[in-house]
């Protein structure tokens, strides 16, 4: 009983010795020899302590952001980042166990649906299961799901969005790609679909419709290679800008440096905790995914494997660029426009622009032609920041800092949560 | 002499003949010599001719789709014979690819 009590509470409730288990099963049942298991497994339990550390300055460098944004403009400026989301619930909020399983959990329900069903997608973006899994475990959370339920019910919700969001967007991907044999492994495919829909309402028709692949466009985006120096260019205007506005009265609250020096550093701070995080992230991924892709295709044999969005954009890259540029458009009207009707300010995301903004040109480029590429991009844009604002709402109850997140079907999962916890009286 | 085989020598000849290996255009070489061999059915003289070319310059043209299929066709392979390292090695080599394509599309 002593002995029972003890593995409870040393390494059942601990998500980082929880995580290193994970890995570790997967790399014996691949057959690794002894000391890959050993390294693999300390790998994988020093990222989610390095991801957790990350967190740790996003959290300091978002609190002081709130309220100075808050004097600065009496309205909440909310900065969309599922890092930040992600890195909060596993660490602050204690939810770090219940996401690593239901990150397995996700990965075995989507093995089982691929198995039984005729949709045979195999998702194998690794990074955005872990957002999906942070959104369904948050999403259960808040409805008042705790232990194994919240475990269980979040990974077969994720399952299902991991084998139906391919499979929706698949007609598109075919079109796109001139085959079958490769699918859409990213969870942003209701912005994408949604679009392709607003393309083909108020786009080109026919067989003859234009496309944006015939137009020399040239490309000067270098900034967007290095996500961190995007983000950069975001968050250091818009945090000077917000200290400019606030004074210097609160910022003595945080420090005595000079208050436009104190925002430019923190600005720098928020994105030292994403790379901090990421790194982490990518540590813990590096072990876990080869070991669960493998035995997933081993399963499947006649899977489809669902890659991330740049695996399409080689088939339409103007349509990438376009799509990015409106759907910074459409975010930066929504930024100002939300407000009006009582919802957050939501900052604009550029690596969020880029890769779902670029997906989403893909998508309504093939549905519309040039002209609805622009419209559906734009209406993307303030789709997407639409749902982010809506989200903070239920991000606020839960207890999160001044954040909300980005990829559509990882919020619809959560909202689809906050629908049943409204219809019950749930949460 | 089959006009596909006339077709990579010719490459081949081209490839010799050029100073800089580390040019663009010896990269566009590398990368039609891939795409022949692999018309001609000589699928792993196709892959190292067009890893090569992406190598030395990467682009998202027709090599980076061709090698992309391929890809995906061996990793289908290996799932059959449920070879689980087999699996990985060309799921690690797509993974890649990823990279590719988003400085291929930004950088064009």
């Amino acid at each position: 009983m002593v002995v029972i009590n003890w593995i409870i509470q040393n390494i059942l409730t601990q998500a980082s010795i929880i995580i290193g288990l994970v890995s570790m099963v997967g790399l014996i049942a691949q057959r690794k020899p002894v000391s890959e298991v050993i390294t693999g497994t300390l790998k994988t339990i020093l990222g989610f302590l390095v991801l957790g550390a990350g967190s740790g300055v996003i959290v300091e460098s978002l609190t002081y952001f709130g309220e100075m944004f808050s004097e600065a403009f009496n309205m909440r400026g909310i900065v969309p980042s599922i890092e930040a989301i992600n890195g909060q619930a596993m660490n602050d909020l204690g939810l770090g166990s219940a996401i690593s399983l239901t990150f397995l959990g996700v990965f075995i329900a989507n093995i089982v649906i691929a198995r039984f069903t005729k949709w045979k997608y195999i998702f194998l973006t690794g990074q955005a299961i872990l957002w999906m899994a942070t959104m369904t475990t948050i999403g259960g959370y808040y409805i008042g799901l705790r232990g194994w339920a919240l475990i269980v019910v979040g990974s077969i919700g994720g399952g299902i969005f991991a084998v139906g969001m391919p499979a929706i967007a698949q007609p598109i991907v075919r079109k796109v790609t001139g085959s079958d044999d490769i699918a859409l492994g990213h969870f942003c495919t209701i912005g994408y679909l949604f679009a392709a829909g607003m393309a083909y309402l108020f786009g080109e028709k026919g067989e003859d419709k234009s496309t944006l692949e015939e137009i020399e466009l040239s490309s000067s985006f270098e900034f967007l290679q290095d996500s961190y120096v995007s983000m950069m260019i975001v968050m250091v205007p818009v945090y000077i800008i917000t200290a400019i506005f606030a004074g210097p009265e609160l910022s003595l609250e945080f420090s005595d440096q000079n208050y436009i020096m104190f925002a430019f550093l923190q600005a720098m701070q928020f994105v030292v905790g994403i790379y901090i995080l990421l790194a982490g992230v990518r540590l813990m991924l590096d072990e876990l995914i080869p070991a669960f892709r493998g035995i997933a295709m081993k399963i499947v044999p006649d899977s489809k494997p669902a890659l991330d969005i740049p695996v399409l954009f080689p088939y339409s890259p103007n349509s990438v660029i376009v799509g990015f540029l409106t759907t910074t458009i459409g975010a930066v009207i929504a930024m100002f426009v939300l407000p009006i009707f009582g919802l957050p300010m939501i900052l604009p995301g550029m690596m969020t622009n880029f890769f779902a903004g670029g997906g989403a040109g893909i998508f309504a480029n093939q549905a519309g032609g040039r002209r609805g590429a622009i419209i559906g991009g734009i209406l993307h844009g303030i789709f997407i920041t639409l749902l982010s604002a809506l989200l903070v709402g239920v991000f606020d109850q839960v207890g999160f800092v001044n954040a909300t997140a980005t990829d559509s079907d990882t919020i619809v999962a959560l909202l689809i949560y906050a629908v049943i916890g409204n219809l019950f009286g749930l949460g | 002499m089959t006009d596909m085989d006339e077709k990579i020598n010719n490459s081949i000849q081209k490839l010799k003949s050029m100073d800089d290996e580390n040019s663009k255009e010896y990269a566009k070489e590398l990368e039609v010599l891939g795409l022949n061999y692999y018309e001609n059915n000589e699928e792993e003289k196709a892959i190292e001719a067009l890893e090569n070319s992406l190598e030395k310059h990467a682009t998202i043209n027709e090599g980076y789709k061709k090698l992309m299929n391929i890809y995906n066709s061996k990793r289908a392979e290996a799932a059959k014979n449920g070879n689980m390292n087999e699996i990985n090695i060309w799921l690690d080599k797509m993974d890649k690819m990823r990279n590719i394509a988003k400085t291929g599309t930004i950088f064009r």
